[in-house]
Parts: structure tokens; sequence; C-alpha cells
């Protein structure tokens, strides 16, 4: 009874981790959105930095942007991989408390 | 939460379980609320900041660049007008005040809406949140009275 318990336990926080995981990517995906945004209204001859470290270099407006457009189709692939593991833990999550339920009736 | 559920069914146990739930989401949108209070203050100070360091007797001005916490080195403003701007994940955009000012007025409007949804928001859920307030103290006379009246019968 206490393993299948502490077993929900542990499942639960996993899930709890996916889901901060999830967050954490949405905070992200919006901010490349917002620069994706500022991008597109940039005038052709202003000057983009990109702050490395602690410097700021000038890199061309086109690179600019082929990066964060590689950076969002990465953090669109990281939500729907986290995505679907928090799906996984949810039904875990399920199977256990049924099996919980089923235990404590008995 | 687009689900209803008929408060009057439920046991206090479980109203309580209701209303703590709501609280919850209402002290995780009135932080939310926060900061964006606390954001649109950053953008109105940048607004600030460029209108004065952009005005016409700040040209050339002379001023102390931080080299780090306690070590300053004099300089001066070559060009009043130009700005980097942070837009965000590392990337800066040089503008000139004017453009610098309109973008961060942008970023207050939308601010501005999102506060306005996110009170509402908590406007609705503070009602929600008193409602189930008083069913469970309704709940509870309830459940006086009705201990009440098993007591006489009793003796």
């Amino acid at each position: 009874m206490s393993d299948i318990g502490a077993q929900y336990q542990k499942v639960q926080g996993e899930l709890e981790d996916f889901i901060m995981n999830r967050q954490k990517l949405e905070t992200q995906l919006q901010e490349n959105k917002i620069v994706v945004e500022e991008f597109e209204t940039l005038k052709a001859e202003t000057q983009v930095y990109k702050l490395t470290g602690n410097v700021l270099l000038p890199v061309e407006q086109d690179e600019a942007r082929g990066n964060v457009d590689k950076r969002l189709e990465f953090i669109n692939g990281e939500i729907d991989r986290c995505e679907k593991s928090i799906k996984e833990k949810q039904t875990e999550l399920e199977k256990l408390r049924d099996e919980i339920m089923r235990q404590n009736k008995q | 939460m687009s689900q209803k559920i008929d408060l009057t069914t439920l046991n206090p146990e479980q109203l309580q379980a209701v209303k703590q739930q709501f609280d919850q989401e209402l002290n995780h949108f009135t932080q939310s609320l926060q900061a964006l209070i606390v954001a649109k203050n950053k953008f109105s100070e940048c607004v600030n900041d460029v209108t004065t360091i952009s005005s016409e007797e700040n040209k050339s001005q002379k001023l102390l660049i931080p080299a780090s916490a306690s070590l300053y080195i004099p300089g001066q403003i070559k060009d009043n007008q130009m700005f980097m701007v942070d837009i965000g994940t590392g990337y800066y955009v040089e503008k000139n005040a004017e453009e610098a000012v309109a973008f961060y007025k942008q970023k207050i409007e939308k601010l501005d809406r999102e506060s306005v949804q996110i009170q509402n928001i908590i406007k609705e859920k503070t009602q929600s949140s008193m409602a189930i307030e008083s069913q469970i103290r309704q709940a509870a006379i309830r459940e006086h009275e009705a201990s009440k009246k098993k007591v006489p019968a009793a003796q």
C-alpha cells in the first residue's frame, strides 16, 4: 500500500516538473515571438546587435532572423515533447489512482 | 474553468476544497497583475529616460560611466538621439529617440490591455470566491440546525 502511495507521489512530482518546464518554454516562446515581431518592423539599414557574454556584437539582420526562427522551431519541438510527457504522466497517475482506490476498498 | 458546478449539491468539505482552489487561482492572478505593473513601470521609466537624454540641453552632456560598482570613467554623450533598445532574448536594436519612445509606449499599451484582462478575471474570481464562502456558511447553518433537532430527539 505505502509502496504504491510512494510511487504515486513520485509520479506526481515528475508531472509537476514537466508542467514547470512547460511554463518556462511558454515564456521563452512568447519572448522569441515578440523579438520576431520586432524584427518585422525594422528598417533595412537598422543595425542589430546580439548580447554575447558581456559584449554587444553586431549581427546581420538575416542572420539574427534565422537564429530566432531556428530557436522558435526548437522551442516548439520542446513544447510538443513536454506536452507528450505531461499526457503520459497524467495517464500514469490516473492508473495509480485507480489502483489505490481499489486497494482502499478491499 | 468553464464547467459549472451546482454549489448547493456539495458538502462543506468539498466547498472548502473548491474555495481553496479559487483562492489559489486568485493569488496567482494577483501576482501576475503585480508583475505586469512592475514591468509597466520599468517601461515608463525608459520613456522618461529617453525623453530626458534626447532633450536639447543634454546634447554632448558629460557623464560618468560606471566601469565597475565603485569605478567611474568620465565620458560624453556623442549622439543623444540614438539609443540601443533591448528587444528581448539578447538582441539589441539601434533606434532614434522617437522610435525608442514609440517602442516603449507600444509595450506599455500592450501591458495595459493585459492588465485589464487580468483585472476582469480577478473580479470574476473574487465574486465566485465570495459566493462559495456564503454557500459554506449556509451549509454550516444547515448542519448546525440539523444537529440541534437531533439533540432533543435523543433526550
